[in-house]
């Protein structure tokens, strides 16, 4: 029989969201806190991000990925959240009953409070359906970062990138520093995806072309990549024809979006929202189903690891506190908002919205709409949809009575870098 | 090897591991030399993976004789390869009174117990996602769906388990007498037998012509295919035709063996051994499917594919001695329903060669596979009680298909065995979920060359060159101009 | 790998990263003086610095021997001065370190004589 277990708080996912829920669960005064995570070690996807750019919001010192997560796991020592690595989480039950595997026995935790923080998974090819052969040589850009730094092999010698997020870029200059040559990066929209900061630095600091509008609509080579065809797009992301070249390559690499890892989540029946692909959570990081708590990736993509930190504090100081569910405001995306997070506001007195735009813009203002007027609005010169603007809760005059809340965007678009 | 077959088979596809599973059961020396890396990787790869009914038979034809001959054989098979086919059923959909007289057809064809025309509202109870502009369906409750990976693998573990030998990665060239007996020649070699089967799918028609026989080279007809996410299960739960324009059975609907959803295949000549997808094609099944699930979630796609129909210009099998070589069997034109039709081909094939005087002789110690567990398809009582016996089973290595290493390391060093990863993907389902490698991709190569001893640089994907690893890191050479 | 050339030109267009707005500068350069235009006077001190002295924080691995991982993560100490990062990543290629590796140990001092050491950025415990 799998052995049955009774814990306060279960963790799911020992990235940063669940290492930093499981630390707050734990100094909230959770009697008992388990940490499921299924890798063999903690920190989930930092310990392949050996670049620098984590912490800076947080800590005010700039720390590489590696660095950050052990600072983590070494505090996380300190404590008595038992950290079970090498833990896969398979089944989980609107009871609150998770189900696991380890190389110790299957096991049944039985949760007073759940948090869910298994983070995202990276689009993949075949959800892009890019017509042509399947040879090997086609990697997502997160995976290849693993086998770069972490394994210590090169996916290939000849690199095109497809998608101009944060993780291409950064990969774009890993890969070149090691001998690769990235040949160039190709971005569907007519915009940056990631941060100007790593233009600059990846793309520029080693000439590496950057198409945009551009996108791959063949790959070729039966046994190994041997080149990929891109081709000019228009507005709607529709190739043009007429406009395709051959670029000979033996690796692709692919950095077009991420996903929230959710299956255990619909296994709960927890509500999740069509837009994040997630959990809709209050700004205490709970979730529709009570005494379910979402925060990280899970949730919602976030752009820095800091945020996802400070949010999964949040959520693990409000796993043990366990408020009774009450009426909240409901936060829709409105006009220029492509996501945010929290949906739902129980009282707004404390905690955090981050709105992600849907493009990037000069002179925006942000509205919040209660019916048909404006309640509150706040004015910044630039907002990209690779940045989420961060905003106090407190400084929003919230109304008294609860109900539906419109959130816009609203500026002067930008294309190409800036 | 110096010693002489029996029976030599090229070809590990579904076809001639079935006659190797067949032919085993007598006491025979057997070879089967397979010219890709590991058995099913070739036309029996890619296939909708169906068991089609004797509602679909094509009478006047030797496909359609042994079409029906195979389908006696299903339950042995079951039992002896220990692997389950899935009895969905199926649902013809016609679009106007015309088609009716097609489902009639199917109906007079099949005269299967419980098959039945339905009006429009009876088809939706049964399949409530189909669209309402059907004007009737054809409920035919005998239609299965196969792995056609489990099936082609299992065949040729029990082959193996049984005393076939098999030789991967080897490719035959060309024919040589021998006295009264055939030298197989190889790129590495010659292998002597008394008799040779030539299963060799888009190659059969190639060694025929080197036989000195004549017949008309294959035309490769491409099917392209979409794979939905697991998330989707439960949207159909029989595999949906439409009513056919031309040759094929059209483009279909169906549930997997593992809970994902097919779509495809559409029909399109394509180059030999092209196996590429196009965006036309992906579109055009993408509207097929619609036709018959107009709220079909495309967005759900994980995988694309296409597969390869070798087919002759009468669309019939063709099995027939060589006219060199008495005892060269060819088998050419081997396409749909070959899955299907495989067990009664190795039946026929049998019978062929014992005709001009191979001797079957029944063994008394034929031995029954059984195959090795599926860790996501186990109780939890099981669970645990395997990871007390080897913690590999507590170890999984792939999150989206929850594949152990236990399982792993089986299709690694089961015969003939995994090694390659799309052979692992075949045997095991690692990178075959929705996040299509991006997780198992970190660990299934190293896991693969630490249990075969092989460098990790060797890893490759499928074929000889397809290697997964670029070089190491830490090789920068030279400072300023590595371009 | 070939990094950006910064020949000594007349006139340069620069993107500024100091903070999120990107601004694009446009950089005059003519003797000693340097004249930006666009950008505010943050920018202004990043692009003298871009242009006489460009430095990065540089990240990458070593091989270690008898490690749980065959790579350990590291950076240096300080910004290191851009256009000498190839050969700076070729010496790398031929350091190997012993595990045990612990973070925030120097592993390598005054780097290509620039005065920046490199730091262990991940703890890597030695293999059994």
């Amino acid at each position: 029989m799998p052995r049955s277990i009774r814990g306060d708080v279960v963790v799911i996912g020992g990235g940063p969201a669940g290492m930093a829920a499981a630390l707050s669960s734990w100094e909230a005064g959770a009697k008992s806190v388990f940490l499921l995570e299924r890798n063999e070690y903690l920190g989930g996807i930092l310990p392949q991000c050996i670049h620098p750019g984590f912490g800076l919001q947080i800590w005010g010192e700039e720390l590489t990925g590696p660095e950050y997560a052990e600072i983590f796991i070494e505090n996380l020592n300190r404590t008595g959240v038992e950290a079970m690595t090498d833990t896969a989480a398979l089944e989980l039950t609107p009871e609150r009953i998770v189900k696991a595997v380890n190389p110790q026995g299957a096991w049944e935790i039985k949760a007073n409070s759940i948090i869910l923080s298994m983070g995202c998974r990276e689009r993949t090819r075949g959800m892009l359906q890019i017509p042509g052969y399947r040879p090997a040589g086609i990697f997502t850009a997160g995976l290849a970062q693993y086998l770069v730094n972490i394994a210590g092999y090169l996916p290939g010698k000849d690199i095109v990138i497809l998608g101009s997020g944060d993780i291409g870029l950064i990969m774009a200059r890993r890969l070149t520093l090691e001998g690769a040559r990235v040949k160039m990066v190709v971005e569907i929209k007519n915009s940056l995806s990631g941060l100007v900061r790593n233009y600059v630095q990846c793309i520029q600091d080693f000439n590496i072309p950057l198409l945009f509008s551009h996108t791959v609509t063949e790959v070729r080579g039966k046994e190994r990549v041997e080149a990929v065809v891109i081709s000019e797009v228009d507005e709607e992301g529709n190739p043009l024809s007429g406009g395709e070249r051959e670029v000979e390559c033996d690796t692709l690499l692919l950095s077009v979006g991420l996903i929230p890892e959710n299956e255990l989540s619909r296994q709960a029946k927890i509500p999740l929202s069509p837009q994040t692909g997630g959990p809709w959570v209050d700004e205490d990081f709970s979730t529709d189903l009570e005494g379910f708590f979402a925060c990280g990736n899970v949730a919602s993509v976030f752009d820095l690891v800091d945020y996802v930190t400070l949010v999964a504090e949040r959520a693990g100081r409000a796993a043990v506190l366990a408020r009774p569910p009450q009426e909240k405001h409901i936060l829709r995306a409105g006009e220029g908002v492509h996501t945010v997070i929290p949906q739902r506001i129980r009282e707004g007195k404390d905690g955090f919205l981050f709105i992600r735009p849907q493009k990037s813009m000069k002179g925006v203002t942000v509205s919040f709409w209660e019916r048909e007027k404006i309640f509150y609005q706040k004015k910044i010169s630039i907002c990209r949809p690779s940045e989420m603007i961060k905003l106090d809760l407190a400084q929003i005059p919230w109304p008294q009575e609860k109900g539906e809340i419109k959130v816009e965007i609203k500026g002067t678009e930008i294309q190409g870098i800036s | 090897m110096n010693e002489e077959f029996d029976v030599i088979i090229i070809g590990g596809g579904v076809v001639g591991c079935a006659i190797a599973w067949y032919l085993a059961h007598f006491d025979l020396q057997i070879l089967l030399l397979e010219k890709e890396l590991d058995v099913c990787s070739g036309v029996s790869k890619a296939n909708t993976g169906i068991i089609h009914s004797r509602s679909y038979w094509t009478p006047h034809t030797l496909k359609g004789e042994l079409h029906l001959r195979s389908l006696s054989w299903i339950e042995q098979a079951e039992k002896e390869l220990d692997i389950e086919f899935l009895k969905t059923g199926a649902l013809t959909m016609a679009f106007s009174r015309d088609d009716l007289e097609f489902l009639q057809t199917l109906k007079e064809r099949g005269k299967i117990e419980g098959a039945q025309i339905l009006a429009p509202r009876e088809a939706h109870t049964l399949e409530p996602m189909i669209s309402d502009k059907i004007f009737a369906a054809y409920y035919d409750p005998e239609t299965r769906v196969a792995s056609p990976f489990e099936l082609n693998i299992a065949l040729a573990e029990s082959a193996f388990l049984n005393g076939v030998h098999f030789i991967l990665g080897q490719e035959v060239v060309g024919f040589e007498e021998e006295k009264s007996i055939v030298g197989v020649l190889t790129e590495n070699g010659k292998y002597l037998s008394r008799w040779v089967v030539n299963c060799a799918g888009l190659s059969s028609s190639y060694l025929a012509q080197k036989s000195g026989d004549n017949i008309p080279s294959l035309r490769p007809l491409r099917g392209e295919y979409l794979v939905l996410d697991r998330e989707c299960r439960g949207l159909v739960h029989h595999v949906l035709y439409p009513v056919p324009v031309g040759e094929t059975k059209g483009i279909l609907v169906s549930p997997t063996t593992d809970g994902n959803i097919l779509v495809g295949p559409n029909l399109e000549p394509a180059e030999d051994e092209d196996t590429s997808t196009t965006k036309e094609g992906l579109k055009e099944v993408e509207e097929g499917g619609k036709k018959l699930i107009p709220s079909l979630p495309v967005s759900q796609t994980i995988a694309t594919f296409s597969g390869l129909r070798p087919t002759l210009p009468d669309r019939d099998f063709h099995i027939f001695f060589s006219s060199r070589f008495p005892s060269l069997l060819h088998l050419v034109g081997i396409e749909s329903p070959g899955l299907t039709a495989s067990f009664g081909i190795a039946e026929y094939v049998g019978d062929l060669l014992h005709k001009r005087g191979l001797k079957l002789r029944e063994r008394s110690d034929f031995v029954i596979r059984s195959s090795f567990p599926v860790f996501r398809k186990l109780p939890w009582e099981e669970r645990e009680r395997l990871i007390q016996e080897d913690d590999n089973w507590g170890k999984i290595v792939c999150r989206c298909e929850e594949v152990t290493v236990a399982e792993v390391k089986h299709a690694l060093l089961s015969s003939p065995g995994a090694s390659t990863l799309d052979g692992l993907k075949r045997r095991v389902r690692v990178m075959m979920g929705r996040c299509q490698g991006g997780f198992c991709g970190m660990r299934l190569p190293f896991l693969m060359a630490e249990t075969l001893g092989l460098e990790e640089r060797r890893i490759v994907k499928s074929g000889r060159n397809s290697f997964y690893l670029g070089e190491e890191t830490k090789e920068v050479r030279s400072g300023a101009s590595l371009y | 790998m070939k990094l950006k050339e910064q020949k000594s030109r007349e006139f340069l267009e620069l993107i500024c990263i100091v903070c999120p707005l990107g601004c694009s500068l446009s950089v005059t350069k003519s003797d000693d003086r340097i004249r930006v235009r666009g950008g505010c006077k943050k920018g202004e001190k990043y692009v003298k610095e871009e242009i006489t002295n460009p430095r990065r924080v540089v990240t990458t691995t070593l091989r270690i021997k008898n490690g749980v991982w065959p790579r350990v993560p590291v950076r240096t100490s300080s910004p290191f001065p851009r256009d000498k990062i190839p050969e700076l990543m070729k010496f790398l290629s031929s350091l190997e370190v012993e595990a045990p590796q612990k973070r925030g140990e120097v592993i390598a001092k005054n780097l290509l004589g620039e005065g920046v050491d490199l730091v262990v950025t991940r703890t890597i415990e030695r293999k059994e």
